[in-house]
């Protein structure tokens, strides 16, 4: 009898005895398939539509059967652990490891077998019932060609998932000699990494005022490839990268050659035991007693910012779980226990660990490079530039587009170059020496951060972030943000050259105009002249002015976009890439009007009825003598008309992080198409006509 | 030949087999004696290679077990809880053993489950106890293995049954040489079949002794001496034992029979007669000797 024939009739037996298993999941891919794809060609017998209706049935289907579904994702999961656990489910019991260790079949061949066993339990009901769905589709007009790549596609990448999460559930059943043990061991496995990972970020962002919290997501979304299954859930519909399927081929192949490692060693009278190996025992405890104790004690201090609640919450976590680990090792309350010095030792170096964060032991907070250690360095305000679009256009393979974000941090960082190190260095160096963060006289502002990468000598980032006050912010910002190179690094359209620009477009309160028929020579003065003046753009410019409009560079992409988004409906949605326009940007203005366009004059064309004023500044006299706020009514042409000089769309107003809380929302009146229409605009403090500021006075003092 | 040398076995602080040293030889029946956690079950599933010694060998032939497919196929394991696959027919066993035993002869399976009136389609967990043992020895008798383990496998039979499989295990060991190796805590269920019996206790071998030799090497005497004489002027005997009722004595001695009788006659008794001893009584006297009260072991 050759070797291939023993496995061959092995597997068959094996597959025999855990026909259940495939009979239930061939039942259930029955309804997630052929019933599920059936029911959604019930939309066809519509005829009056029915290429709009096959069009959606192809959509739904080519999505159903694909990487995308999330209902098969949970079904293979589950299937994953059932088939894990009743592959081997031998080793739990005493009587069938008698059985089947005395066989003359060596471990590894009886490995082999139940493993292939347990993926032919799912990837044959799997293929067949996904192959007939897809018939079913094919029958109903979906075009083969496509629909068989994309099911082929999900069931390979759902298979290779499966594969993966399967064998890990394996090595936890080889770790342990119980079911329950087992499946809490996969538990274990799938998240304890992800946890430490987002458990010690969220020391370092809880307890150290400099760290920024970003870098908790930045952590969150890494430590999602340190669990299979979260891994897995997450790829759901990323189908064209290769990377993350290899990887995860090799990380089920690791993981099976550990399986069969961890058979060959493991001692058969492990069976009903809760762990397979004495050695495993400490570690694993270790290791959850310690999580679990700083996991208590960071939210116990985050209830209450004590030391003794965090003390406290320490000792709870380490104890309760030290217990029921106890508990569960030797399947006996009496041995709560057992182990106690390791208990012990745990919750003393968890407490030293909260000792080290909350009191800055490694000074953390007060870590300061010194100048002639930094290589560079770059700044990021994210409350400054969150109106700023950074990311690109995408074309998806289907023909839609999408807009892919990037967050400003990241934009920033890296892309900030030769800002002067000394300035960044004093900001932190201020923050450093007065840590506590005060409000200033005057000022409404809630604290702002700032980010702050330096690039060592050796090529090594620091990260860190202040919280300061606002007028700490401009002091420091005022050098900095007359420096080509920050505005460089926080402004993409500062990066943008001539040819990468396609059209021009412009919009305040009315929608969006393209400026038309403009020359590449053209286009190229606009935007030198845009990004010069944007380059000169000052702290006290933005604290006295609000944009009068705002203007867009369209890429070819961003333009080709904006084009399927027009056609789709969707152009109101893209909000992306604008800059603002002030009216102090002279040269760009001037070019403006040579096109056609007078900044700031939207509400100008149009029959202004009114402003009217609501002064929420009222001062106490005048509460003793009303009941509501002053309302001023402007009707007067020539207040109007100063009035009008200064207005902006209420809109504009995101686009100026720095204007003033004292500005004024007005609220427009004018004739529109035949109709009276109301509108908000900001009037800005420092141009506030005389007249009005006067009026305000009467009721303030 | 199997051959244990020093081998010794702890479950965590237990020592279920400490540095046991035995010698099985073919072609005879290994009786493995001792009460219940005495290692008997654990002696032989290191036999069987289910479980690795922590200490010394246990070889066939020469051959390590553990994890050693040509050493396996020269056994059959019969555990004391033998499993069977669930909702698992003796067909099924059939199969599967056939798979892993080369040798299994198919047709002697049917024959016997038919002589024992089982019925290869029913499923296994529906039949008794004793048939369940019944469909174990049989499939082990038709893996037509060099080796039969049986843990406590007449545990559970009636007496025709056990005679059954008896004559079965005789039938294989004049045929093909089989050699059965038997494990149980209850000596008179081996008596008519062993060889050659192992004691153990607390995981220690005690005695391990060919039956025939033990048998032709103590004998029981009954005799009433000349008046006058007692048990202990009898010097040239190696008497074990002396059991005295009025002027009747019983005395269990070893050594050769035809010299204990010419010892005997020498003596001139008023009535004498040797009388061969049950196992259980050569066990008694012979582990009492080594300082053991057997009867609290085994009985």
């Amino acid at each position: 009898m050759t070797s291939k024939n023993l496995y061959f009739k092995l597997m068959k037996e094996d597959l025999k005895s855990r026909l259940w298993a495939m009979a239930i999941l061939g039942l259930v891919f029955f309804f997630v398939f052929p019933v599920a794809v059936t029911m959604r060609a019930g939309m066809l017998r519509d005829t009056e539509h029915y290429a709009e209706n096959l069009r959606r049935f192809t959509g739904e289907v080519s999505q159903w059967l694909s990487f995308s579904n999330g209902l098969v994702i949970f079904m293979m999961i589950t299937a994953a652990i059932i088939c894990g656990m009743s592959s081997f489910s031998y080793l739990n019991s005493q009587r069938k490891v008698d059985f089947y260790h005395s066989l003359p079949i060596r471990r590894e061949k009886l490995y082999v077998v139940h493993f292939m066993g347990g993926i032919l339990i799912v990837a044959v009901p799997y293929g067949i019932m996904l192959l007939v769905g897809m018939l079913i589709g094919i029958a109903n007009g979906i075009k083969p060609a496509g629909i068989c790549q994309t099911a082929l596609i999900g069931y390979g990448l759902n298979l290779v998932y499966f594969v993966l999460l399967y064998a890990l559930v394996i090595v936890a059943v080889m770790l342990t000699g119980n079911r329950i043990v087992a499946f809490l061991g996969f538990v274990v496995f799938s998240f304890i990494l992800p946890g430490i990972v987002m458990l010690i970020g969220s020391y370092f962002t809880g307890f150290f005022e400099t760290c920024m919290s970003e870098q908790l997501e930045v952590l969150a979304k890494w430590s999602v490839h340190l669990s299979p299954v979260l891994e897995y859930i997450s790829r759901t519909g990323d189908y064209a990268r290769v990377m993350p399927t290899v990887a995860a081929i090799i990380q089920a192949l690791l993981l099976a050659v550990l399986g069969v490692i961890l058979y060959h060693k493991r001692p058969s009278e492990a069976a009903g035991k809760a762990m397979a190996f004495e050695v495993i025992k400490p570690v694993i405890r270790i290791v959850i007693v310690m999580v679990s104790a700083l996991f208590l004690g960071l939210f116990f201090w985050s209830l209450q910012r004590e030391m003794p609640w965090a003390v406290f919450g320490i000792c709870c976590g380490g104890v309760i779980s030290h217990c029921v680990i106890e508990i569960i090792y030797h399947f006996d309350f009496k041995k709560l226990f057992f182990g106690k010095w390791q208990l012990v030792g745990c919750l003393a170096v968890s407490t030293l660990i909260l000792c080290f964060f909350r009191y800055d032991w490694l000074g953390y907070d007060r870590y300061l490079p010194q100048e002639n250690q930094i290589r560079s360095a770059t700044v990021n305000i994210p409350g400054w530039n969150e109106w700023v679009s950074y990311g690109q256009y995408v074309k998806n393979p289907n023909g839609t587009f999408q807009w892919k974000g990037e967050d400003s941090r990241t934009y920033v960082l890296r892309e900030m170059k030769d800002v002067d190190v000394a300035v960044v260095r004093q900001i932190a160096a201020d923050k450093i020496a007065a840590p506590e963060y005060v409000l200033e006289d005057g000022e409404y502002w809630p604290s702002t951060k700032i980010q702050i990468c330096y690039t060592l000598n050796s090529g090594r980032k620091v990260y860190r972030c202040y919280r300061i006050s606002r007028n700490q912010l401009e002091a420091g910002l005022l050098p900095l943000y007359t420096s080509e190179a920050y505005k460089k690094g926080i402004y993409p359209v500062l990066s943008l050259t001539a040819g990468q620009v396609a059209e021009i477009r412009y919009r305040e309160y009315e929608p969006e105009i393209r400026l038309r028929n403009l020359s590449e020579a053209e286009i190229s003065e606009l935007l030198t002249v845009y990004q010069q003046d944007l380059k000169n753009l000052t702290v006290e410019q933005m604290k006295q002015e609000v944009p009068a409009g705002l203007i867009r560079f369209v890429t070819p992409t961003e333009r080709e976009a904006l084009a399927w988004a027009e056609q789709n409906g969707m152009a109101n949605q893209s909000r992306v890439s604008f800059y603002p326009v002030y009216r102090s940007f002279e040269q760009t203005c001037r070019l403006l009007e040579k096109y056609g366009i007078e900044p700031g004059d939207d509400f100008s064309m149009y029959p202004i009825e009114s402003y009217t004023v609501v002064d929420y500044e009222a001062g106490e006299q005048y509460w003793a003598e009303h009941e509501d706020y002053p309302q001023y009514i402007i009707t007067d042409p020539a207040e109007v008309q100063q009035l009008n000089q200064v207005v902006a769309a209420s809109g504009m107003g995101y686009y100026n992080p720095l204007q003033e809380m004292e500005n004024l929302n007005v609220t427009i009146r004018f004739m529109k198409d035949g109709e009276t229409v109301e509108e908000q605009v900001i009037v800005p403090k420092q141009q506030m006509p005389e007249f009005l500021k006067q009026r305000l006075a009467e009721n303030r003092e | 030949m199997i051959e244990a040398v020093n081998l010794t076995k702890r479950f965590d602080t237990i020592v279920a087999a400490d540095h046991i040293n035995a010698t099985i030889r073919e072609g005879s029946v290994f009786g493995l004696i001792g009460t219940n956690g005495s290692g008997k079950s654990t002696f032989l599933r290191m036999a069987a290679g289910v479980l690795k010694p922590d200490e010394g060998t246990i070889k066939i032939d020469g051959a390590e077990v553990f994890e050693n497919e040509e050493a396996k196929k020269r056994f059959f394991y019969i555990s004391d809880d033998q499993h069977f696959f669930s909702n698992g027919t003796p067909k099924d066993m059939m199969i599967y053993y056939k798979i892993a035993y080369p040798q299994f002869d198919v047709d002697r399976f049917h024959n016997l489950l038919r002589n024992f009136e089982l019925d290869e389609r029913r499923k296994i967990n529906t039949f008794s106890k004793g048939m369940k043992k019944q469909v174990a020895i049989i499939c082990g008798v038709c893996a037509n293995t060099d080796y039969l383990f049986c843990d406590e496998t007449f545990d559970g039979l009636d007496p025709v049954m056990r005679q059954a499989v008896k004559s079965i295990f005789a039938n294989d060991m004049e045929q093909r040489n089989m050699t059965p190796i038997i494990a149980s805590h209850n000596l008179r269920e081996l008596e008519d079949i062993c060889d050659h019996v192992g004691l153990l206790h607390k995981g220690g071998i005690l005695l391990s002794r060919d039956l025939d030799e033990m048998k032709m090497n103590i004998h029981k005497v009954q005799c009433v001496l000349a008046p006058g004489m007692a048990p202990e002027d009898l010097v040239a005997l190696e008497i074990l034992k002396v059991e005295q009722r009025g002027k009747l004595c019983t005395l269990t001695v070893r050594g050769d029979l035809n010299k204990i009788e010419h010892v005997m006659q020498m003596a001139e008794p008023v009535f004498y007669e040797t009388i061969p001893l049950s196992l259980e009584e050569i066990f008694i006297s012979e582990t009492e000797v080594v300082g053991y009260d057997i009867k609290k072991l085994i009985f």
